[in-house]
């Protein structure tokens, strides 16, 4: 049998698994529940956007506003077209470098080289938003990159990857929060400011990284300890394992809810989180 | 303050029969064309079990109805715009194509960065049947190759459609897909000669 007659097999097995599939009415109904949901949630958090920018309310506005309501299959500048990122409708490639992600509230960040602009990114479960998107350093043997999270919830401390819902949810508080993981050894928390937005920053790394908890981070077959997780998108865990550093940077974003930028690299040395800043200085939420 | 202009087509919410129980095989045929005003849940009842077959395929049993759903509410925010599409259905497999490829690579380049620091294998190769094997390594071909494998083989679409799905030539899809066929060949059946 070649491949392309085994392809053509896979194919049609896979098909015929799926046909008369069952639920598609059932399917329909959940999408529009969860549209609706979602229709609800935006416009609370407009609310929120409108309080907190009380003084520069049509600015905050008018810049969210602005961004989503932008086609995300606009066709990129030329020069700044790539193949992946800018066909994915969760983004806006703009010149200059400039990506815009259509998180809950939008964030634009300039990715250049050495960072990849092939972003991964991760959506939540069933509901086609954009939460979490990364860039990965094309330069470095070890794993280096920035990754931005909206939404998400400190998890409990004893290496299960479930939320605990005694933890804190702002920026300077989360980082304090990391600060005391037991597991972690952490610098001082530090006021970062993102653009006009208040951050704080601890930079961490496991104390004994041969002695992970019973955790899969993500599914995968790894131990780790996790320390944020994203519930509404398939679980979807940022923790510390093995040789790891690095700096969670805590951000109050009026309407998004708990949001970090994660940079973070491999090899014990934290030489690589400087350069990772470059990517971080460039970040700025419509929020913000 | 900027605003898409407003729909003339009727607002999709008002359109569904959610009590009509008429499943849709993905068997039907697909001709990728929808007529100028059908109503969104028409195309949802057709395209939904093709786009879960292409996740299944893509990115494991696990995802793929998430992952359908998400490119169908995609589908469904921009339904204005995109039920003009020469191709809406092939749009929509393309947004499909490209959310289950980069799901699995995020995980992938995980596992990647622990196999290295543990030297072990990422992933527990876990037993099962030949079909099923054959997606593992699909899924571990390069983004666009595993699109395009993905949308010729898991729904048996012509290159010219997969090119339009993919927003690229057919050149382009001949040549990804050959790539494709000699990367899986060397994988799944290293003695084979034949798969060209």
């Amino acid at each position: 049998m070649t491949i392309d007659q085994r392809a053509r097999t896979a194919g049609a097995t896979l098909r015929s698994a799926h046909v008369d599939e069952p639920g598609v009415s059932e399917s329909y109904q959940r999408l529009l529940v969860t549209i609706h949901r979602r229709a609800r949630m935006r416009v609370i958090a407009a609310g929120v956007v409108l309080a907190a920018a009380a003084g520069g309310i049509g600015t905050a506005l008018s810049r969210v506003d602005d961004v989503a309501a932008r086609p995300a299959r606009e066709p990129p500048a030329a020069s700044a077209r790539v193949e992946g990122t800018c066909e994915q409708p969760f983004f806006h490639c703009g010149g200059g470098s400039r990506i815009t992600m259509s998180l809950p509230v939008p964030a634009t960040w300039i990715v250049k080289p050495p960072f990849s602009r092939d972003l991964h990114f991760v959506t939540e479960a069933g509901r086609g938003q954009l939460v979490l998107a990364e860039s990965h350093r094309k330069d470095t043997a070890q794993p280096a990159g920035v990754t931005v999270a909206e939404g998400v919830r400190a998890t409990k401390a004893d290496h299960l990857a479930d939320v605990d819902p005694t933890a804190p949810t702002h920026a300077r508080a989360l980082a304090e929060w990391v600060s005391r993981r037991p597991f972690l050894r952490s610098g001082s928390v530090q006021r970062t400011p993102l653009g006009r937005l208040p951050a704080w920053t601890v930079q961490v790394q496991l104390r004994a990284p041969g002695r992970l908890g019973v955790a899969d981070c993500n599914q995968l077959t790894i131990r780790c300890m996790p320390v944020l997780m994203m519930p509404d998108a398939a679980s979807t865990v940022l923790g510390a394992w093995g040789s790891m550093i690095a700096r969670y940077t805590f951000v109050d974003v009026p309407g998004a809810g708990p949001t970090v930028v994660w940079s973070w690299t491999f090899g014990h040395s934290d030489h690589a989180l400087e350069r990772n800043q470059s990517l971080i200085d460039s970040l700025r939420f419509a929020a913000g | 303050m900027a605003r898409r202009r407003a729909t003339t087509q009727p607002d999709p919410l008002r359109l569904i029969d959610v009590g009509g129980g008429d499943s849709v095989g993905v068997g039907e045929p697909a001709d990728g064309q929808i007529a100028v005003g059908e109503p969104f849940d028409a195309f949802y009842r057709r395209e939904f079990p093709r786009l879960v077959v292409l996740a299944h395929g893509l990115a494991g049993q696990a995802l793929a109805f998430d992952l359908a759903q998400e490119a169908m509410i995609v589908a469904f925010r921009r339904w204005d715009e995109v039920q003009n599409f020469d191709s809406a259905s092939g749009w929509v497999r393309g947004v499909c194509a490209h959310t289950a490829v980069s799901a699995v690579r995020r995980r992938l380049a995980e596992a990647r960065a622990i196999a290295r620091l543990r030297a072990r294998p990422a992933f527990h190769q876990a037993e099962g049947d030949a079909d099923e094997e054959f997606w593992r390594e699909v899924r571990r071909l390069p983004r666009r190759q595993a699109q395009v494998v993905g949308l010729h083989y898991a729904l048996d679409m012509s290159v010219a459609d997969v090119a339009a799905a993919l927003g690229c030539a057919e050149g382009s899809v001949k040549a990804q897909l050959f790539k494709a066929r000699r990367t899986l060949a060397a994988r799944l059946a290293p003695d084979d000669e034949e798969w060209q």
